[in-house]
């Protein structure tokens, strides 16, 4: 079955309408486990069944009111023992069971549909409901395409997504592993690097080892130690060669200190590609009022630097023109924007609509947006994987605060958002490979480090480490805090 | 199946057990729970080493939970299918009374009137430590313990409940309350700030199946850290989370209704009692257990009101109500959002609200006092209480223009 027809039968069956198919799709989403079949025996003993609710109910409620029954399910033992219920309490739970089924039956009756082409009763499943919602964000990348195909690529994507959390929890107990006192919260954004690249704890503490950060770095040091351990070599040489640009860059009267991403991204580029970039940094310096981050992220983009700086004023007025204040997250994000190789408009119509999709998922949805806007994924898709990351991550408990689940959510999406598929029309592709010539290749534009960016970026400016808060509530004057 | 209790991580806390004290009152429900390893007074170790008590084998190991509470979760017993952990109340606080700075030697030394004391302070103190004071703090109490009428109007809305519920509305039960040694109150009442606390010094000892609150007063509450409480609770699967959403809604909606699910006639003076709640509220006062179910924790604030009329009654039922409506449907939205995350669902504001109406009234089917009821687009709560049902229902508007 072709994926719009699943969508149609399934739409249907969703609005509580009447779906058209045959016996031999039927069959499919049964055995796919989208739809559940209802036998005319069950449904009718479910619709006798469910005539006794008001009445079930009526009798539970007059138990729960009597004394005795209030006396319910009251044994204390130690924990493990076990004591016998008493006659009122098996009564009462026989009874509650009842009522749970009835309600059960009801909310089955209430939400299945007839098909009056196989004449079947059925209801659609947890995975149908999702697989229904997944074909819609995914049918215009994918195409036509069988159903098996695209509940594989899904799949795919899921599974995917959940590999690398869990070989990040890997990655994060062996960074415990070395005792160096690492801090658990500080390791999990490197491990998901690592875990996305196949590297591992080990290479990143060697490379630390090298820099003489060992010993319990905070998180910029892993991170730029995990940047390292991206490139080929030995890692003293690496590091003697990260010293190098540090070096250089302050030379050419830039600030770089001994945790500077610029120098990490840069490690492993030719003297003469990392020539050019610091002197683009500084070119771009006389025009734009960016910071260095900001600059040299414009400087690793394909544009040259007339275009970067056209294409950046033009986004700025752009999104000033849709009413954005400018404040130092627009400005990161449209130096972000600029860097990619969208047309502005489309740029911006991305940007606008992630950056308000993302209100809810972090103090400022700029940057974030802006990182997801210039993704190889369109908007809807890039929501969805993020949706599915802060899922991954929730579900894994990889997180200690709260605050971080977000953070490296994103993380995740960005560095995983190459495996998804092209799209198989050049519809869902609209807006890229404009007119912009092809320069330089995007050597820097990777996945892992927009991701990387992105992290290091978040950390510095919102990332909040775990603390232990005492949370005071605006609207809640009765309360004074610590004192219970 | 047993559910296990849960606790928030927390720092540790060492605190000096005493096998002699002034009096107990116990509860006679949980008459097991008070065990011979359980069974004594609890103090900082300062106090102790200030009363000149050997520590020798008597520090105890707990964990910090709010200020002056420390948990024993080795201490556990079962009540029906859920398990429960020892919090003992007022065994020392841990900040000063007037600033957020942790209590230590300085502080102790600012507020001390007696010299020997405070010279034995001096070669006892160092960093932080937690410290019974003598100051009179909130009208009645000494800071860091608990009052004696707080404690047993605690223990007396336990020996109400048939052992942690109340008609359907959960308590965290009082195992007993103790009165602390002469000699631990002759030391605390020398430390104080301004004003002079002249009663006697007690001790709560409660059981709870987790000590992360609503919203406030612990390092993790449900509405601010949700994403941490999920993960604490296990809640990884739609069936998980709308077992904890029906649990949560029947629960809170009988906080809701409590007056009138205590109701009693008292005839001879021609009136009705209920229990109200007296400065307390289910933000700061209430924990989450594992299984959703709400549990009241701060029982010394829940206290009989009486009401003359009928009239009364129905509005003393409709303002505890609408006072308390808002905590429990934060509550509850934070769950509905974070059961969207966790499980990665796409839907709207309308599909998440039509289904918590949907799970609560469901879960209302089963409520003695409270039957939820939607007429169109709102969902009423019709709320019949324990006595003269006929008389006394009341309706009020749960949700407006919110479902069809």
């Amino acid at each position: 079955m072709q994926t719009s027809k699943a969508i149609e039968i399934l739409q249907s069956v969703e609005d509580k309408g009447t779906p058209q198919m045959g016996a031999e799709e039927q069959g499919e989403l049964v055995q796919e486990g989208l739809i559940r079949l209802i036998p005319q025996e069950e449904y009718d003993v479910m619709q006798r069944d469910v005539q006794g609710l008001d009445s079930t109910s009526i009798r539970v409620r007059d138990m729960a009111r009597s004394s005795d029954t209030s006396r319910m399910a009251i044994s204390i033992r130690s924990a493990g023992s076990a004591a016998a219920p008493g006659q009122s309490e098996v009564d009462y739970c026989k009874m509650l069971q009842q009522l749970e089924s009835m309600l059960l039956h009801k909310a089955i009756l209430d939400s299945s549909a007839f098909c009056p082409g196989t004449g079947s009763y059925f209801v659609l499943t947890a995975d149908g409901k999702r697989t229904l919602e997944d074909m819609k964000v995914w049918s215009k990348r994918f195409g036509r395409l069988d159903l098996k195909e695209f509940l594989i690529k899904l799949h795919d994507i899921r599974f995917e997504l959940a590999t690398t959390v869990n070989k990040a929890l890997n990655i994060t107990r062996d960074f415990q592993g070395f005792g160096y006192g690492y801090s658990v919260p500080d390791a999990r954004a490197p491990s998901l690097m690592l875990a996305e690249r196949g590297s591992t704890a080990a290479r990143t503490v060697n490379l630390l080892n090298a820099k003489g950060d060992q010993i319990a770095p905070r998180g910029e040091k892993l991170m730029i130690a995990s940047l390292l351990g991206e490139k080929e070599g030995v890692g003293t040489e690496l590091v003697t060669r990260y010293r190098q640009l540090t070096a250089k860059a302050n030379e050419m009267g830039m600030t770089a200190t001994d945790d500077d991403f610029r120098s990490a991204a840069l490690v492993g580029l030719p003297d003469e590609q990392v020539d050019q970039v610091l002197e683009r940094v500084k070119q771009l310096k006389l025009s734009l009022n960016l910071n260095e981050n900001d600059l040299t992220w414009l400087a690793l983009s394909d544009h040259t630097v007339e275009q970067s700086e056209t294409r950046y004023s033009a986004l700025l007025s752009g999104a000033q023109a849709r009413g954005m204040q400018e404040d130092a997250p627009l400005i990161t994000a449209m130096a972000i924007l600029a860097g990619s190789d969208l047309t502005e408009n489309v740029l911006l119509d991305r940007f606008d609509f992630l950056q308000g999709a993302l209100q809810r998922n972090y103090p400022s949805p700029r940057v974030a947006a802006a990182m997801l806007a210039i993704g190889p994924l369109e908007p809807e898709e890039a929501l969805f994987v993020l949706r599915e990351s802060v899922g991954i991550i929730s579900r894994a408990s990889y997180f200690d605060d709260a605050e971080e689940v977000d953070n490296l959510a994103l993380l995740l999406a960005t560095t995983n958002s190459t495996m998804i598929p092209p799209a198989a029309n050049a519809a869902a592709d609209q807006g890229r490979g404009s007119a912009i010539a092809p320069g330089r290749a995007a050597l820097f534009l990777t996945p892992l480090m927009t991701g990387a960016f992105l992290y290091y970026w978040m950390n510095r400016n919102y990332h909040q480490p775990t603390i232990q808060r005492i949370a005071t509530h605006p609207m809640h004057m009765h309360t004074v805090p610590y004192f219970g | 199946m047993v559910i296990p209790s849960v606790h928030v991580p927390n720092d540790p806390a060492e605190l000096l057990r005493l096998s002699e004290w002034q009096g107990t009152v116990g509860n006679p429900q949980l008459r097991q729970a008070w065990t011979e390893d359980l069974a004594g007074a609890y103090v900082p170790r300062l106090t102790g080493r200030l009363g000149g008590w050997v520590e020798n084998g008597n520090v105890v190991r707990g964990i910090c939970d709010d200020n002056r509470s420390v948990l024993l979760p080795e201490h556990r017993s079962v009540i029906g299918d859920r398990e429960y952990f020892v919090s003992i109340k007022g065994c020392g606080a841990r900040f000063d009374a007037f600033t957020h700075q942790h209590l230590d030697e300085s502080i102790l030394k600012g507020i001390c009137r007696d010299p020997t004391l405070e010279s034995k302070l001096t070669a006892g103190a160092s960093g932080n430590t937690r410290f019974i004071t003598g100051e009179r703090w909130y009208g009645k109490s000494p800071y860091g313990a608990q009052a004696p009428d707080n404690a047993l109007l605690a223990l007396l809305a336990s020996l109400r409940a048939d052992m942690n519920q109340i008609a359907g509305f959960h308590i965290c039960p009082l195992i007993a309350v103790i009165r602390l040694p002469e000699e631990v109150e002759r030391i605390a009442s020398r430390f104080f700030w301004y004003r002079s606390y002249d009663g006697s010094y007690w001790q709560e000892f409660r059981l709870m199946p987790s000590n992360v609150r609503l919203y406030f007063q612990s390092p993790i509450t449900f509405g601010v850290n949700t994403d941490v409480a999920f993960s604490m609770f296990h809640l990884d699967s739609i069936e998980k989370s709308e077992r904890f959403l029906a649990n949560l809604s029947r629960s809170g909606l009988a906080a809701l209704t409590l007056f009138a699910r205590s109701l009693r006639h008292d005839p001879v003076h021609g009136r009705y009692l209920g229990l109200e709640f007296q400065d307390v509220w289910l933000d700061k006062d209430a924990v989450i257990a594992p299984d959703g179910v709400l549990h009241f924790a701060d029982l010394e604030g829940l206290e009989d009101e009486a009401a003359t009329s009928e009239e009364q009654v129905k509005e003393r039922i409709r303002s505890q109500f609408f006072k308390h409506v808002y905590e429990v449907n934060f509550a509850l939205e934070a769950l509905a959002l974070q059961t969207d995350r966790v499980l990665a669902l796409r839907r709207s504001h309308d599909e998440r609200r039509a289904w918590l109406m949907d799970m609560m009234e469901q879960a209302s089917r089963s409520d003695g006092y409270v039957r939820l009821e939607r007429r169109g687009s709102r969902m009423m709560a019709v709320v019949e209480p324990a006595v003269d049902a006929d008389q006394l229902t009341v309706e009020m508007e749960l949700f407006s223009e919110v479902g069809n």
